[in-house]
């Protein structure tokens, strides 16, 4: 799956991700029952090197995975989180590029793989307190809640299981990991405009502010069209390198004469209008409050004055 | 693998300074210089390329410092290779001088500078530009941006932008940094072997080129041109003495990996470089032709240069809104433009972009020239 | 039914909630039997124990499951004479 090569290579990961199936019917084909009775978490790590697995519910040594993973109902206690109702059969778990149609993914992880993921989801809101945690806070949350999760792990996890003390675990529905590859991509396609290399640092919420405008981004300015009037923006910065001023510009090919605050200046054939705002004044450009008026006000002004 | 464009006409503006004119590509096939990736080294006796007299290595670097107003050369594994050996001596004499481990470089470099820096342990800082739609760089944001910042290690300029194709005002820069004492790198790169550029008029302590880019050779090659004063430190050789074998290797000079290319590129530097010297006397016609080409193409709907004018190099380029409005609608998006150029036997343009074009006509013939303006008409015209 | 012993192993987790009743629930049965009540703090542990135990060689048995307040639970378990 090219997933799975995309984020490996952009997280740098050294295990495989870890697709998890979760059915409610069928059973374990016999060659990917575990040889003997093993840890959910086990099973995740082994997968992670690269081995495949189906699991029924005898083939667990840890009864916690029994209910967090819907193959039975608690008897005693109301325990959480879990799939419930408890319909699992056989739980397939393997490499993501050899698993089909995986649920969820898992993807094992250092602190700071950790800190890049959540930064390209913009944000993860974990929950975990140290128990039932590879297939609980791993799984079964994500499983349940549509929605990643961070593991610490589990001591089950931590004494049987493999895991370094550097390691941590993040779990998401399979489409959240498609997403993440998404963005890996497109971070990769933003960087190849004109010479491959990126050309301004305009944050992606600015350029989603113009967006919404209409406007899309060229090369360090923007480009939109505003009542029929074609108008570029660019984003003055001062001498430390902040953004201090937007500027609107529409060049017009001939002369052009214009009032105040407009202003005109001869460039070959073009005449390049152009004024100038402080951003913060009444243009956010963050959200774009003010810049649509702002540009209509301009482009109406300019049909007057021709 | 095929080679796709074989007849086509070029416009990449990086590569029309380097096309290998047809005589010098017949002659190294001929001669054999193709057969090995060594063929200049057989009557190697130090152990440096550079300093082969036989074929005419050490000459042909004589003639090319010379030429550009230096006085030592050495050829490099690309202009990238110069800049790193310019900084990492910058860097050494930053250390020993206490000055800032800074390189105070123009905004519009190429990113090659800027991994130079990055290898060589220097801080890129940038003096502003004017910003759209001209993206001109000016003495006195770099006189701003060295105040501000002291003493740097070094300042450098593209002499033209890869971006823009905007000259840089290295002349007044190299006053200034010689007056100040500050170590001055000019990267000539897209305008060395194009156009006049000569360290000892600009007071420039370093000039770098790209044979490949603008001196009609094979890629990859450069050249590092400096003074005397400086070549002792970025041309040391090497002091390695590893401890067991006691061996030494006082012909290599560790700034630019011990020793450069001796195959195929510098073979092909060295027959072009008469035609080179020759061109660049007739850069004034071709800075007419450029300017007058850009008149026609932007009397196609609403194609614009950006950049300065009167445009003083052949990098051109244009925010072509015309051709983003088609690629909109078009099955091939963004694709569209360099594909439709393709069909009509042109090629160099960016593969995905419509908003903008950076090409170049240099060394087009008159006929050529028409066909690129012809093709831009007819594309432009697509629009519904 | 009165316990032989008593097991508190309040505040700890799985999977040393198991392991310590499994210690205990050997060296019981090596001493010739009898019944374990085992005190915890930890819920998922209620489900885990029992379930755990019929994992084992030895035929342990689950007599109750009684909770005590909010988070804690006794366990009633019985082991067999394994005593020669």
């Amino acid at each position: 799956m090219v997933m799975d090569k995309e984020i490996r290579a952009y997280l740098g990961m050294r295990h495989n991700l870890v697709g998890v199936k979760i059915d409610s019917e069928g059973e374990a084909s016999k060659d990917k029952q575990p040889p003997q009775r093993m840890r959910f978490c086990q099973m995740v790590y082994e997968a992670a090197k690269g081995n495949s697995f189906e699991a029924e519910v005898e083939d667990y040594s840890c009864p916690n995975a029994i209910i967090t993973l819907g193959y039975e109902e608690p008897v005693y206690v109301d325990i959480q989180p879990r799939i419930n109702p408890a319909k699992t059969k056989v739980v397939k778990i393997g490499p993501l590029d050899e698993l089909k149609d995986p649920d969820i993914v898992l993807a094992i992880l250092n602190p700071k793989q950790v800190m890049e993921i959540s930064s390209l989801l913009e944000g993860v809101e974990a929950r975990f307190k140290g128990s039932m945690a590879v297939c609980g806070e791993g799984v079964a949350i994500p499983y349940t809640e549509n929605r990643p999760n961070v593991t610490f792990l589990c001591g089950g996890a931590r004494t049987f299981g493999d895991y370094k003390d550097s390691e941590l675990v993040f779990g998401a529905p399979a489409e959240t990991f498609a997403k993440m590859a998404e963005k890996i991509q497109n971070l990769s396609k933003t960087c190849a405009a004109l010479c491959g290399c990126r050309t301004s640092d305009i944050s992606p919420h600015i350029v989603k502010a113009f967006e919404k405008l209409g406007f899309e981004k060229g090369t360090d300015y923007f480009f939109g069209q505003v009542d029929g009037q074609k108008v570029r923006i660019y984003l003055n910065k001062d001498f430390g390198g902040r953004i201090k001023y937007v500027t609107i510009h529409i060049p017009i090919k001939g002369d052009v004469k214009v009032k105040e605050p407009m202003k005109a200046k001869k460039r070959g054939p073009w005449t390049d209008v152009s004024v100038t705002f402080t951003v913060g004044e009444t243009l956010d450009i963050y959200t774009g409050k003010g810049l649509k008026e702002a540009v209509l006000d301009i482009v109406q002004k300019l049909r007057e004055s021709k | 693998m095929e080679y796709r464009y074989k007849d086509a006409i070029i416009i990449n503006p990086l590569m029309r300074g380097g096309i290998v004119p047809k005589d010098v590509q017949e002659r190294l096939f001929k001669e054999g210089w193709t057969e090995v990736g060594y063929t200049l080294c057989f009557d190697c006796i130090e152990g440096r390329s550079s300093l082969i007299t036989k074929p005419p290595i050490k000459r042909h670097l004589e003639d090319v410092a010379k030429f550009f107003g230096g006085d030592v050369a050495e050829h490099t594994f690309g202009c990238r290779a110069a800049q790193y050996a310019v900084m990492k001596a910058a860097k050494e004499a930053a250390v020993e001088r206490k000055l800032k481990k800074i390189v105070i470089a123009d905004p519009n470099s190429h990113y090659s500078t800027n991994i130079a820096a990055e290898m060589a342990g220097l801080q890129v800082v940038e003096p502003p530009h004017t910003g759209y739609p001209e993206y001109k760089v000016t003495l006195e944001a770099y006189e701003e941006k060295i105040d501000a910042i002291g003493e740097p290690a070094l300042v450098m300029a593209t002499h033209a932008d890869p971006y823009y194709g905007n000259i840089s005002p290295v002349e007044e820069l190299g006053k200034l940094c010689y007056e100040k004492e500050i170590p001055f790198l000019v990267n000539a790169a897209y305008t060395g072997g194009v156009m006049p550029i000569n360290i000892k008029d600009i007071k420039a302590d370093f000039l770098t080129l790209s044979a490949h880019k603008s001196m009609a050779s094979l890629a990859p090659l450069g050249y590092l041109v400096t003074t005397y004063e400086w070549s002792k430190r970025v041309f040391a050789v090497s002091k390695a003495a590893p401890d067991w074998t006691g061996r030494g290797f006082g012909k290599k000079i560790p700034g630019l990996f011990g020793c450069s290319v001796g195959g195929l590129p510098l073979a092909s530097s060295i027959m072009s470089f008469p035609l080179v010297k020759k061109r660049v006397k007739e850069w004034p016609e071709w800075e007419k032709k450029i300017n007058a080409f850009i008149d026609k193409l932007e009397e196609i709907d609403d194609l614009m240069l950006l950049g300065e004018r009167p445009h003083r190099h052949h990098l051109m380029h244009f925010e072509t809104p015309v051709f983003w409005e088609i690629s909109k609608h078009h099955r091939r998006r963004g694709f569209f433009l360099a594909e439709e150029m393709f069909r009509r036997g042109i090629v160099g343009l960016h593969k995905g972009l419509s908003k903008h074009v950076k090409l170049s006509i240099y060394g087009l013939t008159d006929e050529e020239i028409e066909k690129v303006v012809n093709a831009f008409e007819e594309i432009a015209a697509m629009k519904e | 039914m009165k316990e032989t012993e008593v097991l508190d192993i309040r505040g700890e987790k799985c999977p040393n909630t198991f392991v310590y009743t499994k210690i205990k629930l050997e060296d019981l049965a090596y001493s010739g039997g009898g019944i374990l009540k085992v005190i915890v703090d930890y819920p998922p542990a209620v489900e885990n124990i029992p379930r755990s135990l019929k994992t084992e060689k030895v035929s342990y048995k689950l007599l109750d499951v009684k909770k005590v307040d909010e988070n804690t639970y006794e366990l009633l378990i019985e082991a067999p004479s394994l005593k020669e």
